[in-house]
């Protein structure tokens, strides 16, 4: 009879009569019922369905506080998330512990395992518990058609939000870590289960939806059993200020149908059930906790909103949910109501149940109704199935558990005339059999779902045949988890004395993995059985306990016992089955024969146990699942966890590093978490340490080295402390000694990066005075004398946030004449308790140094004070009294000053300083924060880390020597062996190249060394020579090399001399620096040239350069300074005092602009005559060239001009060509004469360059670098007697990256950047300006190049303007301008780092920790460092045998790819967690310690530790001794093997072929 | 049980001091008397013992045993006197578990003053000054302290076991000195804190096995009774099911340790919202906020606790009638007569509900006129729905105490409900 056909409505039609005796199904088992045999679950604190009932019925209150456990890892991952730490956690039904999980158990790596989400984690460890708890664990469902059907509240990547993979591998596992669908398959993919696995989404009625989907697949036919579960966790818990979706309850607590709902409560969950057709369940002999009989969903339709419910829509699908199941309403005893306890929700929800019932019956109040959200809370898409797991626990006790917060009903809700009671009491439940249940789930998409549930039908009696020797085979992964599966076993059995001894035996022999470590027990009943678990836990002798333990390996010789290798457990597992076989032909096992196969069992065999059961009436029972070693389990670590705060020296000083005579160092490291002044203290969203934090650093460290109260002297802040998310910076106070005066240095880096930043100075002395100096403030005169104005400073709020009590300590301010202010303070017992650890409690001494300050409307910050001097702590409670100094000077200038004293409340002087001031922000909506980055940059040249030996110089190479071949280096390479030609000759012209290039070929040379022969000797006085003159010979070879078909890479060293500016005082040749960038470009175009520049000055060696000419090769260019290598960086240029004035700002004179039409020259004469109302400028461009572009130019100039309105009069046009001086000089005095004098000089002529070196000729080249270069030069030496502010050169970052096709411009724009140091050098203010591109206007965008992709920012025109004002006020020769992308520069790493040191650059952001790849070229190989690593690893299988070298690096590869650091040799790898990413990654560690020896399939044949090690030494070992090949394969086999490798790696064989072979 | 379950929770050994009860029988006769019956008991002067004698008197284990008992049942009878409060569930910590029988009318007050003073005077025996040593270890992982216990025990032959697993971030080790002292270098070395605890004997260990049979035997002269509330047993964790386990589970509690964490689970799995510390200090009140700290400890010994706890029952008294109006919603109806259910339930019901939303309006409580007729209305409706008179006595008992109007309806005769 199937439910689904009848007509209940024809049925019920005549209801009113009170007929009641149609449509109850038999109670047997129908064709539509599921039944539910198997359930796990961790609902809340509670961790077993047991625990879980036992709160229900109990009546327990699940919600309490976030627990402290989970603390820490939540804070981190919100402060990965969001950068803020964790708040004050709303009430919730929390889950103890998230983070225990046990990879192994499911043979997944750890490392793979720390990168699921625990979602993942948790719903597998919990549906494999229900599966065991069904009795189908071990291989009992393998290749079954079993299906997986989840809801999951998915984190949505937020487990691993912030995670930076540093591998492929990494990153794939990632990503399936963090797909929640995974969460379904991860159950499939383990028990090899072929059904469905689904992630069902209908919001909160989710996992109903679920247990639904699947009764229908299991009545549909589809699959045989299912697994259904809910998982909601959250990993970051809701906060007490969070705006949430309007229907969080503020206690945390779900009242529903009461009075005092105030909406939902939330809670976390994870269930699981095991559901099979109820004929199958009762025919297969399991265990039943109830029955699903029936089940519907529907949805809201259109309702009044799409979150809003719909009674009409519930009564809806309650009844088809009757009508499916085929029962009668009013043997429904219990409703598990939805009950989220909101003000709409509830009556609503009794509403459709009313009309449900009504279509039916007119009976009332008969039918109970609660929900397990008042227990819990609300666990969104695990609440459905959490409803039914309380239901059919109910069921199980037969008993009403109460539901709570219920003291007077929903007013909305009129209980009398409904069909409900609220079961508010513990009751047993009593009825007609089967007591019969509905359970609600309603989500708030308007899915919604209905389930009835009925009371398992009665078992038939139990076995009645004769009592008989029972096996029980248990197993574990270790000898302590054999113990605890006993114990486990024993304490349930005891518990549950109906068990009965065939049953438990049934359950477990088949229904349990047979793992390493294993016992039998032989028992005739229970009570043996119970008397053998405590003789197996004590580890008494006894026969009928067998124990032993058996790991099948490839090979087991020499392992000892514990080993098996495959044709044992071949042969023990055949004795097992004929054993199991004869039992089964006679009905019964005899005690010896069971015996026999604990024998075999315990010695490894497989048995199948299931024959021992075959034809008896026994079934499966619940029993305890296998618990494993759980362990924690977490993300890789993204912070470092703060040291324990009571080692700490003092909250701010943590380590007293360094004990010197005359040097101490001081360290802290400092978070937002570990420090609240740094942590509570914010501008612009970052973590800034609060100043005053500094002096007490400074008060505490000069306190303890002086042995009492310092006088302080002369603080200056520099940069602060800046920290983002949970960046744990290290912060140093370095200082040094003479005597009784201290200096002491504060810096700081982040972790694992090179680069300090510095952030105050100050200097410390022994303080004189008596500590009670008595010196006092009179207070009372003050007060009367002042205005009360208020309770607190509210001190610029805007720019700075401080949180938490420990800021509020002010009371009152008063305000006096001129400036005058005080403040009383008082700190309440929490902070006062807070402040004890501080000598000047920073929060309070941040108020009190403020206070001066508090008039302005605009912010200031910290500057700098002359004296502080305390002869005391702080006081709890007192006054800080702000007196200015040099008032006068206030109205002027940005810099605020003024004296502070701090009393006590009857005005005793704690402490003063003395003119304490602070300077205005002058941009406080971006101050510190990521808007603008840095944007100006220096280059610095740092000493490069030593470096390998010269290799020794063989004849092949070609030594080309210009005016210096009398060089002693010259000299000794042409003496060991070097061809030595002239450069002059083999340059001459294009033929020569050829030909010579020809010979380079021919002759197989490596290497040439080419001495640039820059030197102009004129350039003193003004150059004459060409600036291509250098560059020509250059081009013209590398071209040609270029164009011939080179054997091999051809190593092309140029040396110059003087080319960069290394030291302070080098002053560089522009024509050398020209080669230096032309060859960064040149050596990007040609694969098999690689070109680099050695620069050297007069003083450098000929031994330490021919080491670097000869030796590996590092970064494209470096320079030899005092015999030390020195390598380019990137470095910020430091921070621009405040208050500096603009260059632009007071000009009264005439700018000279070249290029001048450009869209940069434009913007510029724009934002100069705005800024600067006595400034004019002359833009001078050439009239005849690229007539096109500059009739398109001029009418851009004339719309420009229009745009400039009133300012037009001060811009003029003049045409000149400033490669030709006479005209130039011409046109420079007529605009002296005309406009007046040229204060300003900005050189932004240039054309773009274009194209390979091979595809342009030297001429197309020159024209280039002329504009630039010849210009520069000549406007140099034109407006040397003009009163110039400033000589603007602008270059590009091509000079200093180069790029390939680029070597013309990069060339031209090289000798700017140098040419403005050698002005520089003469007094003149020239600076070079590295651009990225002007966004608006400019080059770039007149040639379609636009910012996109750019690991540099392209500047505005506005914007530029202000920028290059900014770096005209800096002092450097050379900046590069324009901020970097640091995403950008992160991708593009390898080639910009590559090029010039960027590590300074990357840390500027905030995730700045490291370089984003491990650059590790030619690092030293790992075989010797794994020796050490090693011996950290615990490594199984060994057996008696040597370990070599092999061995050691295999397995340190092997624990490293997987994250582990347990192994077994014989363990194969991909039953250890491995799989496909992990096998390459598995590859690249073993390359690295062996190259080229092991391939990507080698790890597929050979899978083991020992396996590999031994195929690496056979391999790579010693020239073939007989050594003995792989004891598996016979030589023989060899060949074909590799052929077959071969054939893998080339696509034509299956690796399934191969592992066959 | 009421609507909002409290646990009263008596002290163990430790917080005593001297003067604790002197204000107490200075205001409170039953106080006073109290000390009287213990006197009279002992013939030891009780009051001079608590409020006149020195600290380390005090400390002896045969005199803070008694002490700690007699000042917790005076509480106790001053407690219940002065809130007239009910409480669902007793339990005590290790000596307070003798406390906790006796306010649950399981021991007669003169009996357990002299049980404690046997049970102090063996312990004090059973082993010799300076060889036993307990420390109290500040950490959540308790299992790993027990493994360590394990260890050292089995390393150095000794006794050395877990005696008290005190609250989610304290357990408490007893042992032979030096075990003890090993374990104390263990936790040192691993930078967790832990404490030497001033105590003369090594409580609830092994070495406490001479204590158990002597105490066996005292306990099986006296006259035990079945506990009027549940009382929770610290072997067990678990409620005591009948009077005949009571010289069983104290014997046992000497030598096992003293599972207080599993008591105070036992609450929180059972919907406990408060407890009330009872005897000297307000240890269990400290314990309760490291373990559970969303059910709220009152110290009875504290003013604060003194005064937080009125603002409690306060807080937690239902109004009368819309708390009928909620009985009336919670009943169960097995009356299908429609007639009968309409006059018999639904008019009454909604009569009630307007005289609910009436009294709310006004922001009072109800008047004695008032309470009689909801009561009437709520009677009403259960007899109608057919409601069992066991459970219509227990729903109008429960009433009466939820909303502490009790007093109101003293004639009351609840049988004949």
């Amino acid at each position: 009879m199937t439910a689904a056909n009848r007509d209940l409505d024809a049925l019920l039609s005549d209801v009113d009569t009170g007929d009641f005796d149609l449509l109850e199904a038999d109670s047997g088992a129908d064709d539509a019922a599921v039944a539910v045999i198997g359930m796990a679950a961790r609902v809340g604190e509670t961790t077993s369905p047991a625990e879980f009932w036992a709160a229900v019925s109990g009546g327990a209150d699940l919600i309490g506080d976030f627990p402290e456990a989970r603390r820490a890892d939540a804070d981190a991952l919100k402060v990965a998330a969001v950068g803020e730490p964790l708040g004050a956690a709303l009430p919730y039904g929390y889950l103890g512990r998230v983070d225990l999980f046990d990879p192994e158990r499911f043979a997944i790596s750890p490392g793979e395992a720390a990168l699921m989400d625990p979602h993942q984690r948790l719903f597998l460890t919990v549906a494999m518990q229900a599966v065991e708890d069904s009795g189908y664990g071990g291989d009992a469902l393998r290749g079954s058609r079993t299906g997986v059907y989840v809801a999951s509240g998915a984190s949505q990547g937020l487990y691993l939000t912030g995670y930076r993979p540093s591998d492929p591998a990494s990153a794939g596992m990632a990503v399936s870590g963090d797909v929640n669908s995974v969460i379904a398959s991860r159950i499939s993919h383990f028990l090899d289960l072929r059904g469905p696995a689904l992630v069902v989404d209908t919001a909160c009625s989710s996992s109903l939806a679920a247990v639904i989907t699947a009764c229908r697949d299991i009545r549909d036919g589809v699959v045989d059993t299912a697994v259904a579960g809910g998982v909601r966790l959250t990993l970051i818990p809701p906060e007490e200020t969070a705006h949430r979706f309007g229907i969080e309850a503020p206690s945390g607590r779900t009242r529903a149908f009461s009075d005092g709902a105030e909406g939902t409560g939330g809670g976390e969950g994870v269930v699981s059930l095991v559901l099979k057709s109820l004929r199958a369940a009762l025919d297969d002999g399991d265990h039943v906790y109830g029955v699903i009989r029936g089940s519907a969903m529907n949805q809201d339709g259109a309702s009044a909103g799409i979150t809003a419910p719909n009674a009409g829509a519930q009564a809806d699908v309650i009844r088809d949910a009757w009508r499916d199941a085929g029962v009668e309403p009013t043997s429904v005893s219990y409703v598990e109501a939805h009950g989220t306890a909101t003000v709409l929700g509830d009556p609503v929800e009794i509403t459709g149940l009313t009309e449900a019932f009504a279509t039916y019956t007119d009976r009332r109040q008969f039918c109970a109704v609660g929900s397990v959200k008042t227990n819990v809370g609300h666990l969104d898409p695990a609440a459905g199935i959490t409803g039914l797991l309380k239901v059919l626990l109910m069921l199980e006790h037969r008993e009403l558990p109460p539901s709570l917060h219920f003291g007077t009903p929903n007013p909305q809700i009129d209980f009398a005339e409904s069909p409900v009671y609220l079961g508010d009491r513990r009751q047993d439940w009593t009825g007609p059999s089967p007591l019969r249940a509905g359970v609600s789930s309603f989500g708030i998409s308007g899915t919604n779902c209905h389930v009835i549930v009925d009371e398992a039908p009665a078992r038939a009696g139990a076995d009645t045949g004769e009592p008989r020797d029972e096996i029980l085979a248990l197993s574990a992964r270790t000898p302590a988890e054999l113990d605890a599966v006993a114990r486990d076993l024993r304490d349930h059995l005891a518990g549950h004395p109906e068990i009965g001894l065939a049953d438990v035996c049934l359950t477990i022999d088949t229904g349990r993995s047979a793992f390493e470590h294993r016992a039998c027990l032989i028992a005739a009943d229970r009570a043996e059985l119970l008397e053998l678990l405590d003789a197996h836990l004590s580890g008494d002798p006894r026969g009928e306990v067998v124990r032993g333990s058996a790991r099948v390996v490839a090979d087991a010789t020499g392992l000892g016992e514990g080993y098996i290798d495959a044709g044992t457990f071949d042969r023990l597992s055949k004795q097992a089955a004929e054993l199991c076989e004869e039992a089964a032909r006679a009905g019964t096992a005899k005690r010896d024969d069971l015996l026999s196969l604990a024998e075999l069992f315990t010695a490894g065999a497989r048995v199948p146990w299931h024959r021992l059961f075959e034809g008896r009436d026994v079934r499966r029972v619940p029993l305890p699942a296998y618990q494993g070693s759980p362990r924690r389990i977490w993300r890789p670590a993204a912070t470092v966890a703060p040291a324990a705060p009571a080692r700490w020296l003092h909250p701010l000083v943590h380590r007293h590093a360094v004990e010197g005579r005359d040097l101490d160092v001081f360290e802290s490291d400092l978070s937002a978490g570990n420090c609240f002044e740094l942590g509570e203290h914010v501008i612009n969203g970052r973590h800034v340490l609060v100043g005053t934090a500094i002096i007490e650093m400074a008060h505490t460290v000069s306190s303890r080295l002086l042995g009492r109260r310092p006088l302080l002297r002369n603080l200056h802040y520099r940069d602060p402390l800046v920290t983002e998310g949970g960046e744990t910076r290290r912060l140093q106070c370095v200082v040094t000694r003479d005597g009784d005066a201290l200096t002491l240095e504060f810096r700081s880096r982040a972790e694992g990066s090179p680069v300090w930043t510095e952030h105050c100075r100050v200097d410390a002395s022994p303080l004189a005075g008596e500590p009670d100096a008595g010196e006092t403030v009179d207070v009372a005169d003050l007060l009367a004398r002042y205005e009360l104005v208020g309770e607190s400073v509210s001190y610029h709020r805007e720019l700075v946030q401080t949180e938490g009590r420990r800021w509020r300590s002010s009371r009152a301010l008063h305000l006096g004449d001129d400036g005058e202010v005080l403040l009383r303070y008082d700190a309440d017992p929490e902070t006062a308790a807070a402040k004890s650890a501080y000598a000047l409690f920073p929060p309070i001494l941040d108020s009190g140094v403020n206070l001066g300050l508090i008039r302005e409307e605009e912010p200031y910050l910290p500057l700098a004070f002359e004296r502080a001097e305390f002869h005391r702590d702080l006081p709890d409670a007192g006054y800080c009294w702000a007196v200015p100094a040099d008032r006068s000077a206030w109205d002027r200038g940005d810099i605020r000053t003024y004296h502070v004293t701090f009393t006590d409340l009857d005005g005793r002087v704690a402490g003063t300083f003395t003119r304490y001031s602070a300077g205005r922000v002058r941009d406080p909506g971006t101050f510190l924060t990521d808007g603008p980055p840095p944007r100006l940059h220096e280059i610095t040249w740092l000493p490069a880390p030593e470096s390998a030996e010269p290799t020794p110089l063989v004849a092949d190479t070609v030594v080309l020597a210009g005016t210096l071949d009398e060089h002693p280096l010259v000299v000794r390479l042409s003496s060991q062996g070097a061809t030595v030609q002239s450069l002059a000759e083999v340059s001459r012209d294009e033929n020569y190249c050829r030909e010579w290039a020809d010979g380079i070929a021919r002759n197989g040379v490596r290497r040439i060394v080419h001495f640039v022969c820059a030197d102009d000797p004129d350039l003193a006085d003004g150059p004459s020579a060409a600036p291509g003159d250098a560059l020509r010979p250059v081009f013209a070879l590398v071209r040609a090399l270029a164009l011939r078909s080179l054997p091999e890479v051809v190593e092309y060293a140029l040396v110059t001399r003087n080319g960069q500016r290394v030291r302070a005082d080098d002053v560089p040749d522009p024509a050398a620096r020209a080669v230096a960038a032309a060859a960064l470009c040149l050596d990007a175009e040609y694969a098999n040239i690689r070109i680099r520049v050695v620069d050297v000055d007069e003083e450098s060696a000929s031994d330490d350069v021919a080491a670097v000419v000869l030796g590996e090769r590092r970064r494209p260019i470096v320079a030899i300074r005092h015999g030390a290598v020195h390598e380019p960086a990137v470095t910020r240029l430091g921070a621009v005092t405040p208050g500096a004035p603009s260059v632009f700002a007071d000009l009264d004179g005439v700018v000279v602009v070249t290029g001048g039409t450009g869209g940069m020259g434009l913007a510029l004469a724009a934002h100069l005559t705005e800024v600067a109302p006595g400034a004019r400028v002359a833009l001078v461009n050439r009239r005849h060239d690229d007539r096109d572009q500059f009739s398109d130019l001029s009418s851009e100039l004339s719309a420009a001009l229009v745009g400039l309105a009133d300012r037009r009069g001060r811009v003029s046009l003049w045409r000149a060509d400033v490669t030709d001086g006479p005209v130039l000089e011409r046109a420079l005095d007529e605009i002296r004469r005309t406009l007046g004098p040229i204060v300003g000089v900005v050189h932004a002529a240039g054309i773009p360059g274009d194209g390979f070196a091979i595809n342009k000729t030297w001429e197309e080249f020159e024209r280039v670098l002329a504009p630039k270069a010849i210009g520069a030069r000549l406007l140099d030496r034109a407006t040397r007697t003009d009163p110039l502010r400033f000589f603007a050169l602008c270059s590009s970052m091509t000079s200093v990256f180069g790029a390939p096709g680029q070597s013309d411009y990069a060339a031209a724009n090289g000798y700017l950047d140098a040419y403005a140091a050698r002005m520089r050098a003469q007094g003149r203010p020239a600076l070079a300006v590295n651009w990225t591109g002007w966004r608006d206007s400019g080059m770039a965008r007149r040639h379609g190049i636009t910012g996109t992709g750019h690991f540099a920012e392209f500047v505005g025109d506005t914007d530029g303007c202000e920028l290059l004002g900014e770096a005209l006020a800096a002092p450097s020769a050379q900046l590069l301008a324009g901020a970097f992308f640091h995403a950008e520069v992160r991708r593009q790493w390898e080639a910009l780092d590559r090029v010039i040191d960027m590590r300074s650059v990357l840390d500027e952001s905030p995730e700045a920790a490291e370089p984003p790849a491990p650059a590790a070229p030619a690092a030293s190989s790992p075989l010797k460092t794994d020796a050490v690593a090693f011996s950290s690893l615990n490594l199984r299988g060994r057996g008696g045998a040597q370990l070599n070298d092999t061995v050691r690096s295999v397995a340190v590869a092997w624990c490293t790819t997987l994250g582990t650091d347990e192994l077994d040799m014989h363990d194969p790898f991909f039953e250890s967690g491995g799989n496909s990413l992990l096998a390459s990654r598995l590859q690249l560690e073993l390359d690295r310690r062996f190259p080229g020896v092991v391939n990507i399939a080698d790890i597929f044949i050979y899978p083991t530790v020992a396996q590999l090690s031994e195929y690496v030494d056979v391999k790579s070992g010693p020239p073939r001794a007989p050594a003995p090949v792989s004891r598996q394969r016979p030589a023989a086999a060899e060949p074909s093997l590799s052929e077959l490798l071969d054939g893998f790696l080339a696509g034509t064989v299956s690796i399934d072929e191969v592992v066959d072979s | 049980m009421s609507m909002i379950k409290k646990a009263l929770l008596c002290s163990g050994q430790g917080a005593q001091y001297v003067g604790m009860g002197r204000d107490l029988c200075a205001t409170e006769k039953v106080a006073e008397e109290t000390f009287q019956e213990a006197s009279d008991a002992l013939g030891v002067d009780m009051s001079k013992l608590c409020f006149e004698s020195t600290n380390a008197e005090l400390a002896r284990t045969e005199n803070t045993q008694p002490a700690i008992l007699t000042y917790t049942l005076a509480l106790y009878r001053v407690m219940t006197r002065r809130e007239g409060l009910e409480a669902d569930l007793v339990a005590g910590h290790s000596l307070g578990e003798i406390s906790a029988l006796t306010v649950a009318g399981a021991l007669e007050f003169p009996d357990a003053v002299r049980i404690a003073r046997r049970r102090g005077q063996l312990m004090q025996q059973a082993v010799p000054e300076g060889r036993g040593l307990m420390l109290a270890v500040q950490t959540r992982d308790h299992a790993e302290v027990a493994r360590l216990c394990a260890d050292i025990a089995e390393e150095l032959h000794e006794v050395i076991s877990v005696s008290n697993y005190n609250s989610h971030t304290q357990v408490v080790v007893a042992g032979q000195r030096s075990a003890v002292m090993r374990l104390h270098e263990t936790m040192e070395s691993r930078g967790i804190r832990s404490v030497i605890l001033n105590v003369s004997v090594p409580f609830h260990c092994a070495l406490m096995e001479p204590v158990a049979e002597a105490l066996r035997e005292e306990l099986g002269r006296v006259r035990v009774s079945e506990p009027r509330i549940p009382v929770l047993s610290n072997v067990t964790g678990r409620p005591y099911e009948s009077a005949a386990d009571v010289a069983d589970l104290l014997t046992r509690q000497v030598v096992e340790p003293v599972r207080w964490v599993d008591d105070l689970k036992y609450l929180r799995m059972n919907g406990f919202m408060y407890a009330v510390e009872l005897g000297p200090g307000d240890t269990l009140t400290k314990f309760m906020r490291h373990t559970y700290a969303e059910i709220w400890a009152f110290p009875y010994d504290r003013e604060k606790g003194r005064t937080d706890l009125g603002r409690m029952i306060e807080r937690t008294t239902y109004p009368f009638v819309s708390r009928a109006l909620g009985v009336a919603a919670a009943t169960r109806n097995t009356n299908f007569d429609a007639a009968e259910y309409e006059s018999g339930v639904v008019k009454p019901y909604h009569q009630l509900r307007k005289l609910s939303v009436a009294i709310d309006r006004e922001s009072r409580g109800a008047t004695p006129d008032e309470a009689r007729q909801a009561l009437d209305l709520l009677l009403t409706i259960l007899r109608t729905k057919g409601v069992h008179p066991d459970e219509r006595r227990l729903r109008v008992e429960e009433l009466l105490r939820d909303t502490r109007m009790a007093d109101s309806f003293a004639p009351l005769d609840l049988d004949g409900l």
